[in-house]
């Protein structure tokens, strides 16, 4: 977060873009995609990587989480729940919960054991 | 050279199956919590390491796999671990060819049948994905010594 962010308040979708950087940040097992390019969200002068947010017709913030999963291997489909229940948590506990919509979790490469870098697919 | 291979018309019904994880008790990709995707290069790790694990398994890949392998694999562009390993991967099923080459003396068709039963645990266990085919190609036989240095035949 740069200064001019604690100047100006975050947008809703830039404010679930962090709530989402920080769920994965602390999740065990997974990460999030970095250096592509694709999939991030602007924040200020930095980028919010793994992380794409939409606004849907309705006006509900959509989550695109793009995730590379870690050793050892834990299972996914819990783990996303997991993860979606955290965000929904984290988005209620923000004031935000009535603005967040789908929450989708894309797992794009497995990192092994002494496997470098990154990154997806 | 010994080979063995099955081939089914499953992958047609890739996505279709009515053998849900759910039915088993597993977790499902798609929930009304939301969509869960998988990969290629996921499936591929995990089956490529699933039948590594398996006793009477040498190596994975064909002789030209390899061959190729080692040059890429010694400019970064792939992993031993995905060498010999195919997948086709869709929004709740995988199919995975692998190419193997199976120790000496082992049983070829206790290996393969071992080797997919683990390929099926290790992929569905993992990612949630149903496992329609596992298609094992044995490309080679290994035998002990293989890899030893020829002797000169000069002093």
């Amino acid at each position: 977060m740069t200064a001019v962010d604690h100047i100006r308040p975050a947008s809703t979708r830039v404010a679930i873009a962090r709530l989402a950087e920080e769920v994965v940040g602390r999740t065990v097992g997974v990460s999030a995609t970095r250096g592509r390019g694709r999939w991030l969200t602007a924040d200020g002068e930095r980028t919010i990587d793994g992380v794409v947010v939409g606004q849907t017709a309705a006006g509900a913030t959509d989550v695109d989480l793009h995730l590379i999963a870690e050793w050892p291997a834990r299972p996914l489909p819990p783990l996303a729940d997991q993860l979606r229940w955290e965000l929904r948590a984290d988005a209620a506990s923000a004031g935000l919960g009535d603005h967040l919509g789908e929450i989708e979790v894309s797992v794009h490469d497995f990192k092994l054991p002494g496997e470098g870098g990154e990154e997806g697919s | 050279m010994a080979d063995t291979k099955t081939q089914d018309d499953t992958r047609d019904s890739l996505n279709s199956s009515s053998t849900s994880l759910a039915a088993r008790g597993q977790e499902p990709l798609e929930s009304e919590k939301g969509q869960t995707n998988i990969a290629d290069s996921v499936v591929t790790k995990v089956a490529g390491l699933a039948a590594g694990e398996v006793a009477g398994v040498h190596e994975l890949g064909g002789s030209a796999a390899r061959a190729m392998g080692a040059v890429t694999q010694k400019v970064g562009l792939t992993d031993a671990r995905s060498q010999g390993v195919s997948v086709e991967v869709g929004e709740k099923e995988a199919a995975v060819d692998l190419t193997l080459i199976v120790d000496y003396g082992e049983s070829i068709p206790q290996v393969a049948e071992d080797v997919r039963q683990q390929v099926i645990k290790r992929v569905e266990g993992i990612t949630g994905l149903s496992v329609v085919e596992v298609n094992i190609s044995v490309d080679d036989l290994y035998f002990a010594g293989d890899d030893a240095p020829e002797e000169s035949r000069v002093a």
